[in-house]
């Protein structure tokens, strides 16, 4: 055997006897040996615990909020005829506390705080604190939502004390879920609005001694659906207004308004929003100038192209676009407003 | 399910013991219907990830004791001394005891998911919410501009 078949073999040994090892190694390992059963079952109760622990933790009080700022720029702020545009902002707060009381019914407690300035256009200025100290939702399955609550607002102009009020307004609402995709609900609120220096007045114009209160009900009826990322809703909504302010008479009116409006998610962070409103407003006893019998009608157009940025879960941004057209057979109260607007919010 | 199958194909084809204690492991199994808890978890929709997930885990955790509660009754077919049974019993003993809790817990969560489950309408309204606000503020600056001129 020459000396290079030696190590031929003996390499060839070495592999041979390298595999067997392996083989028997593999043989001879045990097998990683079975959980007993007071493991297995410690591990089960410990994730059982973890459940009810975050049950627990789910019915706890829950705390949510937004932060936004707006800015924008209106070319006809006070609807007139002689269009004067103006750029104003918008600081608002929305702070939310629920709470499950039971499985099928949460309570809820919020306040929404705004602010709006106008730089040029002070009458426009207005701040406006609403608190709903209770509102409860019940949901007992895939088909009825039932809310109802109180919403409690003060709303302060700045430069115009005199329209300062306090306003109640408790509502309820019914929706009932179609077929999965699709929904139809009744809203009803009634506001009281109690002004808190304004006098109400007589006939003949006169300041009475007691406050004015306004007292408004509106009822929203919408339908709706979803496919595709893609929400459609129709609203329509009958708005009453009447006031202890005889002089204000002059501004009771029934009111009528449709909304039709879609939500389109285009990507996971951007959605658009387009909607077109009709608002029809009869009123009861304002005449036609010049026209001592033909009463007042006006026909409100807003057309509207909104979006939604998401830049993360706590960040967002909405812009928005609203071009209003008011005909009325007053020409003197016709008038053009278009909006242009940018708002960031940060939700915590 | 395979070993299940499997077992019974073993015991009719080759009568032997092993194939007939895999035969009534199986039966005993079948008995038990342990994916009665799993077709009734899966037959329940919810949007709520949490809950969700909390039901996955307890079905899970119910399999798994499924499984090991086969385990020992298979031990117990072929347990030779007294002693050994008696341990085995004890020990299916208690995972009786939590599986009968885990169920109630299941129970409860499915209730819970029934009662309030979510479908594809809920989930896209409360996609907008956020939006809707801004929407409303919007809405809100407009009738207070007009209720301050009247």
């Amino acid at each position: 055997m020459t000396a290079k078949s030696k190590r031929s073999a003996l390499g060839f040994g070495v592999v041979v006897a390298a595999l067997f090892g392996c083989v028997l190694g593999a043989a001879w390992a045990e097998e990683p040996p079975e959980p007993s059963t007071s493991e297995v079952v410690a591990a089960i109760k410990r994730r059982a615990q973890q459940i009810l622990e975050a049950r627990k933790a789910a019915r706890r009080l829950r705390f949510s909020g937004e932060v936004s700022q707006l800015l924008g720029y209106e070319s006809n702020p006070s609807n007139g005829t002689e269009h004067v545009g103006d750029t104003y902002v918008e600081h608002s707060l929305y702070l939310a506390a629920s709470k499950k009381v039971t499985p099928t019914v949460t309570w809820q407690g919020t306040y929404s705080g705004s602010y709006d300035n106008y730089f040029e256009y002070g009458d426009g200025d207005y701040m406006s604190h609403t608190l709903t100290p209770t509102k409860l939702i019940w949901q007992p399955g895939r088909m009825w939502r039932v809310d109802a609550g109180v919403d409690l607002n003060i709303t302060y102009y700045p430069k115009a004390g005199a329209s300062n009020y306090r306003e109640f307004k408790p509502s309820v609402g019914v929706r009932q879920n179609l077929w999965g995709r699709w929904f139809h609900s009744v809203r009803y609120e009634w506001f009281i609005r109690d002004y808190i220096s304004k006098k109400a007045r007589d006939g003949s114009g006169n300041e009475t001694e007691v406050n004015r209160v306004d007292d408004r009900s509106r009822v929203r009826y919408e339908v709706g659906t979803t496919w595709n990322d893609t929400l459609l809703k129709v609203r329509q909504e009958w708005y009453w207004h009447d006031s202890n302010d005889e002089r204000t008479d002059f501004y009771d009116a029934e009111d009528y308004k449709v909304t039709a409006s879609l939500n389109r998610s285009l990507t996971k962070k951007l959605s658009i929003a387009p909607s077109y409103s009709f608002e029809r407003k009869n009123y009861s006893k304002r005449t036609v100038t010049g026209i001592s019998s033909e009463a007042r009608y006006d026909d409100t157009h807003t057309w509207t192209l909104a979006g939604t940025y998401e830049f993360n879960q706590t960040w967002s941004l909405n812009p928005s676009l609203s071009y209003k057209w008011l005909d009325s057979n007053e020409p003197t109260g016709e008038y053009i407003d278009t909006t242009i607007s940018g708002t960031v919010t940060a939700r915590f | 399910m395979g070993m299940r199958w499997l077992g019974v194909v073993m015991a009719v084809v080759l009568g032997t013991p092993w194939g007939a204690g895999a035969s009534v492991w199986a039966a005993g199994s079948a008995d038990e219907a342990p994916h009665a808890h799993q077709m009734e978890a899966a037959a329940v929709v919810t949007e709520d990830a949490v809950l969700k997930e909390q039901i996955a885990k307890v079905d899970e955790a119910l399999a798994t004791i499924h499984e090991q509660m086969a385990v020992r009754r298979q031990a117990l077919q072929q347990a030779m001394t007294e002693g050994q049974k008696a341990s085995l019993y004890a020990e299916l003993d208690g995972l009786r005891k939590e599986h009968d809790l885990l169920e109630r817990l299941l129970h409860e969560l499915l209730d819970e998911a029934r009662a309030t489950e979510w479908t594809a309408i809920d989930a896209a309204l409360a996609r907008v919410k956020s939006y809707e606000r801004v929407q409303e503020r919007a809405t809100r600056r407009e009738e207070a501009l007009r209720d301050r001129k009247e």
